[in-house]
């Protein structure tokens, strides 16, 4: 993931600028093309956000399909405002790459703890109505906090059943809720 | 006075053990939540919504009332004890009010917020007692034309002149318009961008949207910060909670002139109270200036009072707003709506004559809400802050379970969890590239209200799109945006003229 690395250290020439503390852009060859432009995932969200309409609006059944102003013109409007906007932001991004303000400021991601904690999301989701809300969110407890930094594995289990189980006591018990039960079902 | 008679009758239904039992809860809960760093009064709401779904509506309106203004609260003392202000209307007064702490001056500076809050706020619902009916009455006269200039004039605000950058501002009003679209079309009946999946039907529902964006968004935000040097410490509260006089009688005027500052904002749609807090941050800076020994920089106390009381003064008539005309202008609004709507209330111009019991007891309850905010938190301000020494892995595990489990309540459905992942997401990508997220939920909530105004118009009027434009009341909302995006143009062009220069 070199694109979201931006250099640690930055070269003296931009140091020596008196004046400012803004990394100057004439460090820029030094980086790769991605470094500082990672932005353009927004633009290339926008425009998949506009196909998605664009097959929608293709596909879509529309009972009365006479009236000028029917279901297709509003995301068809939407459509327009998405890829002007990524337009817009791919030429921003593309001239002004992202740079540090400060120097030394790093504004690279921490994707391990990202994965972890997205992994941790998807698992839960497998967990939920096959292993039931306690195991499941026990999972997602113990998972997102280790994500976060947390080493005590023993301890968040059992902060994690813990809090699980309160709010199955809580919210199914007391208040009438349902929660999947999963495996404690089949007892 | 059929305003005060209304209002008696609802402070009768509301005044019951049970149901101040449910503004504690809710007071507390949302106090809760608005503290957390990162998450703010929209999230408090949206978080404790399915906590509601065994109680009566009244109960539940009730709680609700709580968990408003409580959340609102929540987010000064994060900003004043840790400078990290759960929300954006609650920056201006953390200015001052964390120089206030630093200098050790942290319970005056919370009982300075939260009599500031109580002031603002209970003016503003006044205003809302006697103003909302009539504003009810006017809006029965509004067309589709109107609501779609009210709408376009939120977008716009919210998006590109609230906002520090008007492209990015736009680009979260696009996605929002987009998710709003997906679902059953309210006229036709068509089926929209559902492929099939039959818990799109009812589209992506608010809460979905609330707790994916703001909570999983800033959990997963703050994984991919982890081993970055973390400089927010909290500053420990200690010492006495009240005010003194010579301290009551310097922040009084500042009270009242945010008050008067706030007030007016919370009919506009315009995203909420960080107008109308900064104005009276910028108003009390400039008085101060005047002043034989300023005291701005130093941790002034007029510095706390203006903003904060704006920023209730403006939730306040936004609940006036938001019951009236059925216009969130702010996100919390936009939840509040939701939740609302989740009871069979359906805020309008007709809520007043179909509703009017409920809504009248709503309204007394956000009276005691207020009332019930100011007890609890005048001396127990300083234990909220043991909140925020939670440590980070645990604070946002808890999160992330709060989260999950109240859109499971919520919707029931397993497309929603993938869907709040998904949001998610998108949510920590629009906080890592510093997209605003306040357009997203506008566009979804108004969405909507703005394609069946626009359709309706239209189609009325055989495609005529001078129908658009036919009122006094379409022309003037046009122009006033007109002038609002001329004057925000030329204070940004000032301002980066003047980093040009500086940088020179």
């Amino acid at each position: 993931m070199n694109h979201t690395t931006p250099t640690p250290n930055p070269t003296p020439k931009s140091r020596s600028k008196p004046g400012t503390d803004r990394v100057g852009a004439s460090d820029s060859q030094a980086r790769g093309f991605w470094t500082g432009r990672g932005g353009l995932i927004m633009p290339a969200i926008l425009v998949a956000i506009a196909i998605y309409l664009s097959v929608g609006i293709a596909q879509m059944a529309v009972p009365d399909d006479r009236a000028l102003f029917g279901p297709k013109i509003f995301p068809m409007i939407t459509i327009g405002l998405l890829l002007a906007v990524a337009l817009i932001l791919s030429i921003d991004i593309l001239r002004n790459p992202e740079q540090p303000t400060r120097i030394g400021e790093d504004l690279s991601s921490n994707w391990r703890s990202v994965g972890i904690v997205v992994g941790t999301l998807v698992l839960f989701i497998a967990l939920l109505e096959t292993a039931g809300w306690i195991i499941a969110a026990a999972v997602l407890f113990t998972g997102v906090a280790l994500g976060l930094g947390s080493t005590r594995y023993g301890l968040l289990i059992g902060v994690g059943f813990a809090i699980s189980s309160s709010i199955q006591l809580i919210f199914v018990g007391l208040l009438g809720l349902s929660l999947p039960a999963g495996v404690f079902g089949r007892f | 006075m059929d305003q005060l008679s209304n209002l008696l009758n609802g402070f009768w239904q509301v005044v019951t053990p049970t149901n101040l039992f449910y503004v504690l809860i809710g007071a507390l809960l949302g106090t809760a939540v608005g503290v957390l760093p990162g998450l703010g009064s929209a999230m408090a709401v949206a978080l404790l919504l399915p906590l509601t779904f065994s109680l009566e509506p009244l109960s539940a309106l009730i709680m609700f009332s709580g968990v408003y203004f409580g959340g609102l609260f929540g987010d000064s003392i994060a900003g004043i004890l840790m400078n990290t202000p759960g929300n954006s209307t609650a920056i201006a007064g953390s200015f001052e009010g964390h120089r206030m702490a630093k200098t050790g001056r942290a319970p005056q500076a919370l009982a300075t917020a939260a009599i500031g809050a109580f002031t603002g706020g209970f003016l503003a619902t006044i205003v809302v007692v006697f103003f909302a009916p009539s504003l009810a009455a006017v809006a029965t006269k509004f067309g589709p034309g109107e609501y779609l200039a009210l709408a376009v004039f939120a977008f716009v605000a919210t998006s590109a002149v609230v906002s520090d950058s008007a492209i990015r501002g736009l680009a979260g009003l696009a996605i929002g318009l987009a998710i709003a679209t997906i679902g059953i079309d309210s006229v036709s009946g068509a089926q929209r961008f559902t492929f099939g999946v039959l818990a799109l039907l009812d589209g992506v529902s608010i809460v979905v949207l609330t707790v994916s964006l703001l909570a999983l968004g800033e959990v997963i935000s703050v994984a991919s910060q982890v081993g970055r040097p973390d400089d927010r410490s909290v500053i420990p509260s200690q010492g006495r909670p009240f005010l003194s006089r010579a301290e009551l009688r310097e922040a009084l005027p500042a009270w009242l002139r945010g008050t008067a500052f706030g007030i007016p904002f919370g009919v506009i749609p315009a995203g909420g109270a960080e107008v109308p807090s900064f104005l009276a941050y910028g108003t009390e800076r400039t008085l101060d200036k005047r002043r034989a020994k300023p005291m701005f920089g130093n941790g002034a106390i007029r510095g706390v009072a203006g903003p904060e009381a704006a920023g209730n003064a403006t939730a306040g008539t936004a609940m006036g707003a938001l019951l009236a005309l059925g216009l969130p202008t702010s996100a919390t609004a936009a939840v509040m709506l939701a939740a609302f709507q989740q009871y069979g209330m359906q805020p309008g111009p007709l809520l007043f004559e179909r509703s009017g019991p409920l809504v009248w007891a709503l309204l007394a309850s956000l009276f005691i809400g207020l009332i019930v905010l100011l007890v609890l938190n005048l001396p127990f301000a300083p234990l909220w802050a043991r909140l925020l020494k939670i440590p980070k892995p645990y604070l946002y595990a808890g999160i992330a379970v709060l989260a999950c489990f109240g859109v499971y309540a919520a919707t029931g459905s397993l497309v929603d969890q993938i869907l709040l992942l998904g949001l998610g997401l998108l949510g920590f990508v629009m906080r890592r590239y510093q997209y605003p997220l306040a357009p997203v939920l506008i566009a979804v909530i108004l969405g909507p209200l703005a394609e069946n105004s626009l359709r309706d118009a239209m189609n009325n009027s055989g495609d005529n799109p001078l129908t658009l434009i036919s009122s006094p009341i379409t022309i003037g909302l046009y122009l006033l945006l007109a002038l609002a995006i001329a004057a925000s143009a030329i204070t940004k062009l000032r301002a980066r003229q003047r980093a040009l220069a500086d940088q020179r």
